[in-house]
């Protein structure tokens, strides 16, 4: 056998040595502390020519993080600056006293990265703070102080973070309420409560009242109230010095946005009523959010519009909204869902629990970047 | 030696033991064989045969699955269906009209027996409640012209022209379906419109929801579904897990009426 050259012995000694340096380098940096898969990376700041877009997150159950940063990534590219998301009190508190913030901070955590303003909405009764066979909607007087504490401790938490907080939700429907009759003076108590704590954490904090519910039950209806009355209500009961901003729900059903509004009627421009409540009391400096509303294209639903008619109705309410000075920010129900949910309300979303945008929002983020032509070329 | 012959006794006890358990094994399996056993019962079906009513479950929200029509009155494909369902069971139909959003709490507190009202199979929901083999599909089809033969999939779809319903599911479908192949997509407000337009030429194949087809070729001839389904949407009957004689006997029906053409008359006539 021919022996090689010193030189090239020298070479593969060489490459050999190296290899060996690089697998050692390798098993090091493995052995080292696992790095972080998802990371926040860069801020952003959402590109939009109308401020007022909003969509309402549902990543209350969203386990994996990245599901969580991808979803709030399509928010901000579509050209949305608010979110509305649900953060349990069951949740949180879990205990008495005892708080895990982990899955909340990794949602605001990702939304202020991605440049989104984040309305918290607070409820779901944790099961130590109501009566064994009661709804985690049921929140009896004697725990309202309960209620107020898990707000303070949220609006501290969050501070810097998120300046938005709705103190429950529907209140003026009965299952909202526990399954008992709607209480507007009871719920205003709770709001009163609720914002003195809230103002202790962070006297910069905004709370928003409400989040009432179209409906137009009449007093007595054993399943709600009208929100008109409701509102009426709860400022004959003081609700005035006691909130920021006022929250409601807006669904269009089979109504354009610029249908005219009525009392005995639910369609997106009730939205002015309640202003008009808001006026009278003399309430009308503060703004409006409208933290839930759009239309669904269920193929059948009886209240749900063809995919194109929401498409257009959904813009034209953004652009509506717009041209009213006293709503502050139009959020859509809803982006995406975790899961498929297998009913009408899969119809609501924006993009699919697989992160498929829908055509709608290719529409609205087209909107967003300043492509208003697309009603003249699209067909209808 | 006195050490084998302990080995030796020790062998004998072992082989007696493994004959008096053998013994006792077979013995509890006669037993067991043997004693009557108590039927475990389905009350909800007891129920139902006991008072000649089947309550259902049904949110008349969704034409012409279930809703009212002018005169007040509920009708409806599933309406037929759960008639239907009675005739064959003997006992009467009671319809409880509940929003969706109530129709399987209503099912837990047992206020209704069983849920008939164009509901989805929802895996999620399959520890809570059982579902029975689906009754119509309400999935995306593809649909071509009668007399097209060139085209029976959308692997055919390739430099075609792809009529949708703009924004539908079937618009989702088809743009995913973009991703990997090239073809010209025409969206249209309605379905209706997508389906005239492929009859009348203007493009090849429409992706649709098979109750939009069969609405259109009801009062339209020309077209047809080609091909499996591009997505599933199957419709299905709840009923709680411990009814489980209710749920054989719909499954027995609903196969017999695939079967002998019942569930076909039912969607000539509502579609």
């Amino acid at each position: 056998m021919k022996e090689k050259p010193l030189g090239t012995r020298f070479t593969q000694g060489a490459a050999y040595l190296a290899r060996f340096v690089a697998i050692l380098f390798v098993l090091a940096a493995a052995a080292a502390s696992p790095q972080p898969i998802i990371v926040l990376g860069q801020r952003h700041v959402v590109e939009t020519m109308n401020h007022k877009m909003g969509v309402h997150t549902r990543l209350t159950d969203e386990v994996e993080e990245w599901k969580i940063q991808r979803t709030l990534q399509l928010v901000r590219e579509m050209g949305a600056q608010w979110i509305v998301e649900y953060f349990p009190w069951g949740y949180i508190e879990p205990a008495r006293g005892e708080f895990d913030w982990q899955h909340a901070d990794l949602v605001v955590d990702h939304a202020v990265n991605q440049g989104l303003t984040v309305i918290a909405r607070l409820d779901f009764v944790p099961e130590w703070a109501r009566p064994k066979d009661t709804t985690f909607r049921y929140l009896d007087e004697e725990h309202f102080g309960d209620y107020a504490d898990f707000v303070h401790a949220f609006v501290d938490h969050f501070r810097g973070r998120v300046n938005y907080f709705i103190i429950w939700n529907e209140p003026n429907l009965s299952f909202e309420w526990g399954y008992r009759p709607v209480d507007p003076e009871s719920y205003t108590e709770l709001l009163k409560q609720s914002y003195l704590r809230a103002k202790q954490a962070n006297p910069d904090c905004l709370v928003l009242a409400g989040g009432l519910a179209p409906t137009i039950a009449r007093e007595g209806n054993e399943w709600g109230l009208s929100d008109l009355l409701f509102l009426q209500r709860m400022y004959d009961a003081g609700a005035r010095d006691y909130f920021d901003i006022l929250a409601i729900h807006s669904y269009g059903y089979v109504f354009p946005p610029d249908d005219p509004p009525a009392e005995n009627k639910i369609n997106f421009s009730r939205a002015q009523l309640i202003r008009e409540v808001m006026v009278r009391n003399g309430d009308g400096d503060k703004k409006i959010i409208i933290t839930e509303g759009g239309w669904n294209d269920h193929p059948r639903w009886t209240k749900a519009v063809r995919p194109y008619q929401r498409i257009i109705y959904t813009i034209q309410a953004y652009e509506l909204a717009k041209d009213w000075d006293w709503c502050q920010a139009l959020v859509l129900w809803s982006f995406r869902t975790p899961v498929p949910e297998k009913n009408f309300r899969d119809y609501y979303s924006l993009v699919t629990p697989g992160f498929i945008v829908k055509p709608i929002y290719l529409e609205i983020q087209d909107y967003s970047r300043g492509d208003i032509e697309w009603l003249e070329e699209r067909p209808g | 030696m006195r050490r084998m012959a302990d080995q030796g006794k020790l062998r004998t006890l072992s082989a007696a033991l493994v004959i008096a358990l053998a013994l006792l094994t077979a013995a509890s399996g006669i037993w067991i064989l043997l004693t009557p056993v108590e039927p475990a019962k389905d009350k909800t079906w007891e129920r139902i045969q006991t008072d000649g009513v089947m309550r259902i479950g049904m949110d008349a929200s969704y034409p012409p699955f279930e809703y009212f029509d002018q005169e007040g009155d509920l009708v409806g494909f599933d309406v037929d269906l759960a008639h239907e369902l009675g005739r064959r069971f003997g006992v009467d139909v009671e319809f409880v009209i509940i929003s969706f959003d109530g129709l399987y709490d209503a099912l837990r507190v047992q206020r209704v027996d069983l849920i008939l009202s164009a509901l989805p199979f929802d895996l999620r929901l399959t520890e809570d409640v059982a579902y029975s083999h689906p009754y119509f599909n309400a999935g995306q089809v593809l649909v071509v012209r009668d007399e097209e033969t060139d085209l029976s999939s959308v692997e055919d779809l390739e430099a075609r022209k792809v009529g949708v319903e703009w924004g539908s599911m079937g618009d989702v479908e088809a743009r995913q379906l973009l991703r990997r192949m090239d073809f010209e997509l025409f969206p249209y407000p309605t379905p209706a419109e997508a389906l005239t337009s492929l009859n009348a030429g203007a493009v090849d194949a429409v992706i649709v929801d098979t109750v939009s087809v069969y609405q259109f070729s009801d009062a339209n001839n020309g077209v047809k579904i080609v091909g499996p389904p591009i997505a599933d949407d199957p419709y299905v009957i709840a009923t709680l897990l411990s009814s489980y004689v209710l749920q054989e006997r719909l499954n027995e029906a609903i196969l017999d009426m695939s079967g002998s053409g019942h569930l076909d008359r039912l969607r000539l006539e509502w579609f």
